[in-house]
């Protein structure tokens, strides 16, 4: 068992190693990375100033919680994108590609992630939105203490975990469907969620958002959660045991799709 | 499409789906703020703006243009273009065309099966649909026309894809995509006008919502085709500046 961890281990750092060096070589990727995640985080700012420029608040959010709002889906988004993999896997199963990772022994799913590892990209993305919220917290002066902090975070951790198995059980829709790009775009389309408080919907949305495909874990409870929400405290411990059964299940879900789509793959490709 | 039964379906629901967020969001800051108007639009005014901006996206299409004419550039596919008898530009434009009728047909039957679905007002003056309509497409030329403009400076840029993203964020941020210029500042609203992103979107959805008078909606069209010819001479010219030091040589 650990012989087989550490073998995965140094493919992952492998995996990572030569990542950086694709970053060090062409280094316009990282400037175009970089840019791009500026851009982003600068529209998302623009439009909340905007629409703030025109009301005083939204419900109990303000323009700062909104920003470090922005932030914080950037550091969501920026760990889901390590597990990329994932997404692209649809696109390995239709055109056969899936007998290079088979046929290693290794793990196919631990190979197919860290050999679409993006590394770079995530890390500029997380410390892009770390610097929003931290740019926010001291522009506005929001008091952040560490432990609220370490719990926000891991509540977006858990959050994205569960994005990640979900979108890993979207993808082995493919070994039946063929091609799942617009099922795809419409999971996607839930990202939308993300850039606003969830809090603010109507109840039924937003326990869909927020126990069922869990958008509010990765930007808005993590940051009424930094902020010292009161609210938003009191029921984390309720949504982070909802949110561990909710990785159980879709960790079993991915699981059953996977073995059964592996049962009936055929690399003809096409 | 029979091989690809759910991709179609869902292709159908695409739309709405997007338009949901859209609606809660704006539902969500209408409701709070106590405001009836808000940048001089009523709530109703921003779910048909917000649907007529989503429908116009497909028909006005992203930077593609930019992304195929770099490519075509750089790996030298350019020479095809230039041994034909066809005039690259035109013939970039038409492709463009080709990919937003299908989507202008959907686009339309959703509007409409949308709208009714949610009671939304419906523009019922045919000269401010025609207006609208002629109003688009020069915005879609405009887009076009820049993004062209762009995508030729990889005659001397072997990089166009941070340039795409500037594009992207630039006309999202000022063509009225990303929220209505009247809900900037004053200050940044005044110079957002002289600037061609605002004829995109923002100008041809206002002239839909009957923002505009008769003769304002003139003055904006005069402007957009002003705008499409100056975009059109630049591009001519930066395409005849960089064919000089085209070399077909690919990679």
């Amino acid at each position: 068992m650990i012989r087989y961890l550490r073998k995965h281990l140094k493919l992952y750092i492998r995996y990572i190693r030569l990542d950086f060096r694709i970053y060090q070589q062409y280094w316009s990727y990282l400037v175009s990375s970089f840019i791009q995640y500026v851009t982003f985080t600068v529209i998302s700012v623009v439009f909340w100033q905007a629409v703030f420029f025109n009301v005083t608040a939204i419900g109990d959010w303000d323009v700062s919680k909104l920003v470090m709002l922005s932030g914080m889906m950037f550091v969501g988004f920026g760990l889901y994108i390590h597990f990329w993999g994932f997404y692209n896997l649809p696109g390995k199963i239709r055109q056969g590609d899936l007998d290079l990772y088979l046929s290693r022994p290794l793990n196919p799913v631990a190979a197919i992630i860290f050999s679409e590892i993006n590394v770079v990209a995530a890390i500029s993305e997380m410390t892009t939105g770390l610097a929003v919220v931290a740019s926010a917290a001291i522009y506005y002066r929001i008091p952040i203490i560490l432990a609220n902090l370490a719990i926000g975070l891991g509540l977006l951790v858990l959050g994205d975990l569960v994005l990640v198995l979900m979108q890993g059980a979207i993808s082995c829709s493919a070994f039946w469907l063929g091609k799942t790009g617009i099922i795809q775009g419409m999971r996607d389309l839930l990202d939308d969620f993300e850039r606003f408080p969830i809090t603010l919907l109507p109840s039924g949305l937003r326990f869909f958002l927020t126990y069922i495909i869990p958008m509010a874990l990765v930007a808005t409870y993590p940051t009424l959660i930094v902020v010292g929400d009161i609210e938003a405290l009191q029921i984390t411990l309720q949504i982070a045991i909802i949110e561990l059964a909710l990785l159980l299940l879709w960790a079993v879900a991915f699981s059953k799709a996977w073995s059964a789509g592996i049962r009936r793959y055929g690399s003809f490709g096409g | 499409m029979r091989a690809y039964q759910l991709d179609f379906l869902s292709s159908v629901i695409y739309l709405p789906v997007e338009m949901g967020v859209v609606y809660f969001l704006w539902f969500v800051i209408y409701s709070y703020s106590g405001q009836i108007i808000i940048g001089g639009l009523s709530f109703g005014d921003v779910v048909v703006y917000y649907l007529l901006q989503r429908i116009a996206n497909r028909i006005v299409g992203r930077g593609f243009v930019v992304r195929e004419v770099g490519e075509d550039i750089r790996k030298g596919n350019l020479s095809i273009y230039l041994c034909r008898p066809v005039d690259y530009p035109t013939y970039k434009l038409f492709s463009v065309l080709s990919y937003t009728t299908v989507n202008l047909l959907a686009g339309v039957a959703i509007f409409v099966v949308v709208s009714a679905s949610l009671s939304l007002w419906i523009q019922l003056d045919p000269l401010y649909w025609a207006s609208f309509i002629v109003s688009i497409l020069l915005g879609l030329i405009i887009y076009y026309s820049f993004t062209l403009c762009i995508g030729l400076l990889a005659f001397w840029t072997e990089e166009t894809g941070t340039l795409l993203i500037l594009v992207d964020g630039i006309t999202h941020a000022f063509s009225g995509s990303m929220i209505p210029l009247t809900m900037y500042p004053a200050a940044i609203y005044q110079v957002v006008s002289f600037l061609p992103f605002r004829y995109i979107y923002f100008s041809p959805l206002l002239i839909y919502l009957g923002k505009m008078s008769a003769n304002e909606c003139i003055a904006e069209i005069a402007i957009q085709s002003t705008y499409v010819a100056l975009l059109l001479i630049g591009s001519r010219m930066i395409l005849r500046s960089g064919l000089k030091r085209y070399d077909a040589q690919g990679g």
